[in-house]
């Protein structure tokens, strides 16, 4: 039924020999590579991410398309996939760009303090601050690609990337730098008096035979603030310490979303520190962004079909020129201007181009960002039943009345009755036990199908600890054993003449614990069905 | 939960006009899919066109979101099956701690060797190690998926997994994408110092022509389409109410269809008699909706207990069935005591207990009237001091506190009409609440002419 699907798999290996043929014939004449521009095999590096692994042979393949490719039109049914693949590893895979845009003079700042470690063995350290989505890692990446274009360097820096989120503990770190620096076998099953020993005798390994210097290390820290959480701070202090004194050339570089990061560091820690920040807070203009925009869904000029890309760059341009889209971006612009929520409404917007939409429209960018807009909370409320929507209201009431004093499922109910003394036919008079249910399933902390099938014993488990329901548990009557229709109250009220002995008297002090707070907003345009028909808010 | 899996053991000959269409997979593996998810076409789509084509990047993260029973996990399910796509599917309520889900997710990518590399109790350092060796040996072909159930239960893991999940594509540089399935908003994950944010995914609840859809599918086969789905149709106006929740539902239908049936099998009524069908599960239904959600037990069961208890103690119900609990004379007046000082705000006392309490003005008593009463907000904890106050003030004639009266107050707390609130080790000033409610205590204060009501500030 689907028109594109007998084409589903050959674009890809149609692609795949074209390409396999011109490295082919290209390993021939390799005179042509040198001609390239060193940036330049690189700006085309993301593209066929699974057979072009080295710079060399991508730049081959660049000028060949180049050269033969002028001319070719390919069906639509090849070209869509194509770029998905492209807009795809840009937006979902943080490729990294040409050049950084609008940091320009931050990039050469690290740049030339990371060549200083590296080639002149400084030590150093460094803080890369900003927001999230700032571009931080993408600046030390880009940094990184430059540097390690000098042959020199490329031979002699060694790295080690640790991550907050990963090294949890200082123990864990050390193992992850004894690994990443390739000596394991070095240390062996040797046994270190201190962290700091530990970590002199990794660096004294990396000594060369033949000089007297070090290889330099770079240190990246990612989170870094969670690394000024672990016990001492032993981590921090260790390799601050290496890189102010002169024990081996070491650069610490930092990344890391608090502006307040210093503030964590302990005295000694921080002394160490060479107070050095580079700052990612800039923040574009509207036609930075809009530019932006641009770029992300634009076409390289060496795509294969050179028509779709001219059609498709055509689209985005006018797209970008519409006043309808401009508002669109206008407003995310001002909710947020970092890139990453970007790359979200243009995901939504490149999910809906396919092989029968070959085009972005206004349409589907007004969709996405209808999809990015929702309102969760109201998206939740249109789901609930018209019982648990009154149960909604009567605590907004009540959270109304109280002033955001909690409040009990207890209170909750009696604020139901009272609506239904009022309008005795709107609503079901339901029992007591159903209600409770119907306001744990409802509750954030105590999911529904949680293990315990007893209302009460949910409420004093799952929510604030209550004083009295746990000075006497094992006493209690397992509630499933009480014939549930039997309505609570009477259950609860005392022994009757066919429950046995008085042991099994339940108590129900817990009935009537606090359940929480209730923050509802009720957006007023919004219908939601029910609602009408039961407000409990006058 | 796996009543919600089995939507397509009964399909009916009806198919499905929608058809997920997206390049890159099997047309026909995508009508199977298609036809195991009905009225969710537009979601499944949507989730398709977002995961592109298998060999394509995937966005790192994507959030759904959407009520109980509305089809989340159910969806996921059925595409990575049916499409054969490389995935690990975890449900958070299992992996009690994080080597499990580590072990799991590598054990269902790699196979159990990958899983076997990891150490005791491994750190998310470790598995991204482990992953990361595998993954260079086996590079992936297709884009790989974790999804995740009951993703609210991450919030309490380690505070690293989360952030570290969603943006596990870039940690272990893989094509990988993470699934999180919860059923509350993205706004109550988000942590602190804030993550990289996931796709957010909204799956609305069913309406109630879908509902009706789906459960007509489970007919049972000696009767005809026509009389099922006009049972669940009398079901859906009954109970669309108060439950939306399809599972419930479900459970409902199924409970109470062999009622439907009954005049059918009795041979007083066909089944175009829709009236009479009406007439006869009606009174049922209502009787049912006060067990829906509580599915302790059928409603068939309890309605066989009301009628056993009606007939057993019929006269007995009510509040004179509160009187057959036997206290001795003191004991009666220790509960009503403490009944008093559990409900009662301590402040109140002088006015209620003392005879010469001198000018209260009634204005300023009342003034500091709070708006709850103290019995919608339950018992308060009372020392055992005030409790022997209230005691002698209420009891008629002068009692000595000898042990008898001390030892009554701990029989109570064995019969558990009083709770003993304070530790164990506090023996010089117990703490305690009264645990009886309100219809009981009227009862007891009424077999010794005690006005209680007279003494609550509630009903002042």
């Amino acid at each position: 039924m689907c028109p594109g699907s007998e084409t589903l798999t050959r674009p890809h290996k149609s692609a795949l020999e074209r390409l396999s043929q011109s490295e082919t014939r290209k390993q021939s004449r390799p005179e042509v590579v040198t001609a390239e521009r060193p940036y330049f095999p690189r700006r085309f590096g993301g593209r066929e991410r699974r057979f072009v692994c080295n710079p060399e042979q991508n730049s081959n393949r660049v000028v060949m398309s180049k050269r033969k490719v002028k001319d070719v039109h390919l069906p639509v049914g090849e070209c869509v996939p194509k770029l998905q693949e492209i807009l795809r590893e840009r937006i979902c895979h943080q490729q990294l760009p040409v050049r950084p845009e609008g940091v320009e003079a931050q990039h050469k700042h690290l740049l030339e303090l990371l060549r200083r470690t590296a080639v002149h063995g400084e030590s150093n350290s460094v803080l890369i601050v900003g927001p999230r989505g700032a571009g931080k890692t993408m600046l030390l990446k880009c940094v990184l690609r430059d540097l390690l274009q000098d042959k020199e360097v490329q031979k002699n820096l060694l790295q080690v990337h640790l991550n907050g989120l990963l090294q949890t503990s200082d123990s864990i770190a050390l193992k992850d730098i004894t690994r990443q620096l390739h000596l394991e076998n070095a240390v062996g099953d040797k046994v270190f008096g201190s962290f700091a020993e530990n970590l002199a005798f990794l660096l004294e390994a990396l000594k060369k035979g033949d000089r007297s210097s070090s290889r330099p290390v770079l240190f990246v820290l990612d989170e870094f603030d969670l690394f000024a959480h672990h016990k001492n701070q032993t981590l921090l202090y260790n390799l601050f310490d290496v890189s102010q004194s002169a024990q081996a050339p070491v650069a610490v570089v930092g990344l890391t979303c608090r502006l307040d990061v210093l503030e964590l560091l302990e005295k000694r820690v921080k002394s160490r520190f060479s107070h050095r920040q580079i700052h990612l807070l800039n923040s574009p203009t509207f036609p930075q962004y809009l530019e932006r925009v641009r770029t992300q869904l634009s076409l390289p000029d060496n795509f294969p079909d050179e028509r779709f890309a001219r059609d498709w760059n055509g689209s985005v341009e006018s797209l970008c020129e519409d006043k309808l889209v401009q508002e669109v971006f206008q407003r995310h612009f001002n909710s947020s201007k970092d890139f990453r929520s970007l790359h979200l409404l243009l995901m939504f917007c490149l999910s809906r181009v396919s092989v029968s939409r070959a085009t972005l429209r206004t349409s589907d960018l007004l969709e996405a960002s209808r999809l990015c807009f929702t309102d969760a909370k109201a998206n939740m409320l249109h789901g609930l039943s018209i019982l648990e929507l009154c149960l909604v209201i009567a605590m907004k009431h009540l959270n109304d009345v109280y002033e955001g004093e909690p409040f009990n499922l207890q209170m909750v109910h009696n604020e139901f009755k009272k609506f239904l003394q009022r309008r005795p036919n709107s609503v079901y008079n339901f029992e007591t036990p159903i209600i409770m249910k119907v306001g744990l399933k409802r509750h954030p902390k105590q999911g529904p199908g949680s293990s315990s099938p007893d209302p009460f014993s949910a409420l004093s488990s799952g929510l604030r600890a209550p004083s009295a329901a746990g000075t006497d548990p094992p006493r209690r009557r397992p509630h499933g054993k009480v014939p549930e229709g039997v309505p609570a109250h009477e259950t609860d009220a005392g022994p009757q003449s066919d429950h046995g002995s008085p042991a099994e008297i339940p108590t129900m002090p817990h009935r009537c614990q606090t359940v929480g707070h209730v923050s509802v907003w009720l957006r007023p345009g919004r219908e939601i069905p029910g609602l009408q028909s039961s407000p409990l808010n006058k | 939960m796996c009543s919600e899996r089995n939507v397509c053991v009964v399909v009916d000959g009806v198919r499905m006009t929608a058809v997920l269409q997206q390049p890159g997979y099997d047309e026909e593996r995508l009508r199977q899919a298609a036809e195991q998810l009905p009225s969710r076409e537009v979601q499944a789509g949507m989730l398709l066109s977002l995961m592109g084509e298998p060999d394509q990047y995937s966005y790192p993260s994507i959030f759904i979101y959407g009520h109980q029973a509305s089809g989340k996990s159910y969806v996921m399910q059925v595409l990575l099956r049916e499409l054969e796509l490389p995935h690990a599917a975890v449900s958070c309520v299992e992996c009690v701690s994080a080597a499990l889900l580590f072990e799991h997710v590598l054990r269902s990518f790699f196979g159990d060797d990958a899983a076997s590399r990891l150490p005791r109790s491994p750190s998310l350092s470790d598995f991204v190690r482990v992953y990361r060796q595998q993954c260079s040996q086996s590079p992936a072909k297709q884009t790989r998926y974790i999804v995740m159930e009951k993703a609210e239960l991450l919030r309490d893991a380690d505070a690293n997994i989360l952030p570290a999940f969603l943006r596990l594509q870039e940690l272990v540089e893989d094509n990988i994408t993470v699934i999180l399935l919860s059923e509350i908003v993205w706004d109550k994950f988000r942590p602190n110092t804030g993550c990289l944010e996931p796709l957010l995914l909204h799956f609305p609840d069913y309406s109630k022509g879908e509902l009706h859809q789906i459960l007509s599918r489970d007919r049972h086969p000696s009767y005809s389409a026509e009389l099922y789905s006009s049972y669940i149709n009398i079901l859906l106006g009954v109970f669309y109410s108060v439950c939306r929740d399809l599972r419930e539902l479900r459970h409902l239908a199924a409970l109470n269809f062999s009622k439907f049936c009954e005049p059918l099998l009795e041979g007083r009524a066909k089944e175009t008699d829709t009236h009479k069908l009406w007439r006869n599960i009606e009174p049922h239904l209502k009787r049912a909706m006060q067990t829906v959600y509580l599915r302790e037990v059928s409603s068939l069961q309890w309605e066989q207990m009301q009628q056993m208890e009606e007939k057993e103690c019929g006269a007995l119900r009510g509040l004179s069935a509160h009187t057959h609990i036997e206290l001795p004379y003191y004991s009666k007046f220790l509960l009503i005591a403490a009944y008093l000082a559990s409900y009662n705000p301590a402040r109140t006392d002088k006015r209620f207990f003392v005879k010469h309490h001198g000018k209260i003005r009634k204005t300023n008593f009342l003034k500091k009237n709070e708006k709850t009463s103290n019995h919608l907000l339950g018992p308060k904890p009372f020392p055992l001091d005030r409790l022997l106050a209230i005691f002698y003030s209420v009891v008629d004639s002068r009692v000595a506190p000898s042990a008898s009266i001390f030892s009554q107050i701990s029989s109570l707390v064995t019969l558990q009409l009083l709770t003993k609130v304070s530790h164990d080790d506090q023996l010089d000033a117990p703490k305690y609440k009264c645990s009886v409610s309100m219809d009981f205590i009227c009862a007891i204060s009424r077999t010794v002419n005690f006005d209680i009501i007279k003494y609550l500030y509630d009903f002042l």
